[in-house]
């Protein structure tokens, strides 16, 4: 007969990484989803996913890149469409519902909407990675399980094809929009 | 930060959130979580992943965070893996030093508002008077309580779900993999679980009429292994035989497999 048991000294461990690091877990979910409920599953599963996996988790700092790598995982099944809603988190359902609010659109960041938007998944992940979760390549790296070298040149990439459907270059501001389409 | 970076930081959909506070619904989140078996633990009858995971490397989140799956929600899935294992292993175990508070009674049994019952274990002792507690709650229970040593034999009633005598799932196709991994079939699991080390909550919309709760309780026989507390449903018109005790296996081999050894 086997038992599922909690090894000692677990779910201290557990606990004191999810209050370390449930708010920047919540800020990735809420960068790349539409809806609270969404937020709630990933943040569930994500930190499930650390609980059963604990010795998986490294120590430090390493450890919030890995539940961002968790995270990203939950997110694209979720995309896929092969996750069900969560059982768990409902009360943090309800709390983050109460919370959300309709932001309402700024015409000086339409544009930086719209063009982010235009972006494939994968350049708007390593640029959000590098603006919003505000990594460094090789964190990025670490993330998305590749090569810093990888990284390096995806986000050069990204930067280069936003900047060009933003009318404006990786460094300096430009006049016109057709400049960068000159080049 | 470059410029570009600069200005999406401008249209970070996170930026207008305040400082996620860690509220009670945060906190319940965490103890849910802890609630739920964890770590490795699979029966042998549970098909695994495991021979597909590295087990005493740090491989990248990238490949270990969410394996790639087949089925059911990677959600789903690893919570029926835990009630199925909870299932079979009879033990929702909880690690907590068992401190006798000798002024107060063995368990306090508390009734929610939203009917679910919390009992709280402080001794094992008196099953029979837990059992009258928990019937003045209008739950039919039976409740044993072993020595670490021992547990009852199997065979004690007909199971109303899957979780007192599970079928191998070995050679089971798709669908019946499907229907075996069907909520239905581990009610058992949801009409009892433990909400945190020394608690459990019973939820009586999952017993149906006429079903019993079975409750079996052992301490752990290892310094840090608690206890393990098995919860099934016997059916509807199938009596509950007095436990017969066999020994139990020694904790020790599953306290080191968890702590990674």
């Amino acid at each position: 007969m086997q038992d599922p048991r909690v090894p000692f000294g677990a779910r201290d461990r557990f606990e004191a990484l999810y209050r370390a690091c449930y708010p920047a877990v919540q800020r990735y979910a809420l960068r790349r989803t539409d809806s609270v409920d969404d937020v709630a599953d990933v943040i569930a599963e994500t930190f499930l996913a650390a609980w059963r996996r604990l010795d998986d988790v490294p120590e430090g700092d390493a450890a919030l890149l890995w539940l961002y790598g968790a995270a990203r995982r939950v997110l694209a099944n979720h995309r896929r469409g092969e996750s069900r809603r969560s059982a768990l988190a409902a009360r943090l359902r309800g709390e983050l519902a109460v919370r959300q609010e309709t932001t309402l659109a700024d015409p000086r960041t339409e544009a930086i909407h719209a063009a982010f938007a235009a972006l494939d998944p994968a350049d708007r992940e390593v640029l959000a990675l590098a603006s919003w979760e505000g990594l460094t390549g090789p964190q990025i790296a670490t993330v998305l399980g590749c090569s810093s070298t990888a990284v390096r040149i995806r986000l050069h990439k990204a930067r280069k094809r936003l900047a060009r459907l933003l009318g404006t270059t990786d460094e300096a501001p430009v006049m016109t929009p057709l400049r960068g389409e000159a080049r | 930060m470059n410029k570009i970076d600069r200005m999406l930081a401008t249209i970070d959909p996170a930026a207008d959130h305040d400082e996620p506070a860690l509220s009670q619904g945060v906190e319940e989140l965490l103890e849910e979580i802890v609630a739920t078996p964890p770590v490795r633990r699979r029966a042998s009858w549970l098909p695994g992943r495991r021979a597909a995971e590295p087990e005493h490397v740090h491989p990248s989140p990238a490949t270990t965070a969410a394996a790639p799956r087949h089925g059911p929600s990677p959600l789903r899935r690893r919570l029926l893996a835990g009630v199925a294992v909870a299932g079979i292993a009879a033990a929702a175990l909880v690690a907590v030093p068992l401190v006798s508070v000798s002024q107060s009674a063995a368990y306090a049994v508390v009734k929610k508002p939203d009917g679910t019952v919390q009992v709280t274990v402080r001794e094992f002792r008196d099953s029979e008077g837990l059992e009258a507690k928990l019937k003045a709650e209008g739950i039919l229970a039976d409740v044993t309580f072993t020595d670490a040593d021992e547990h009852c034999a199997r065979g004690r009633f007909a199971g109303a779900d899957l979780a007192y005598d599970p079928p191998s799932t070995k050679n089971m196709t798709d669908q019946e993999r499907k229907e075996f991994d069907a909520p239905e079939n581990w009610r058992s699991a949801d009409a009892a679980r433990p909400i945190n080390r020394n608690t459990f909550v019973i939820s009586p919309s999952y017993i149906r009429k006429g079903e019993t709760l079975v409750l079996e309780f052992r301490p752990g026989n290892h310094p840090e292994m608690a206890w393990w507390l098995g919860t099934y449903l016997a059916k509807a018109g199938s009596p509950v035989a007095p436990c017969t005790l066999v020994d139990a296996e020694s904790d020790e081999a599953m306290v080191k497999e968890m702590a990674g050894n």
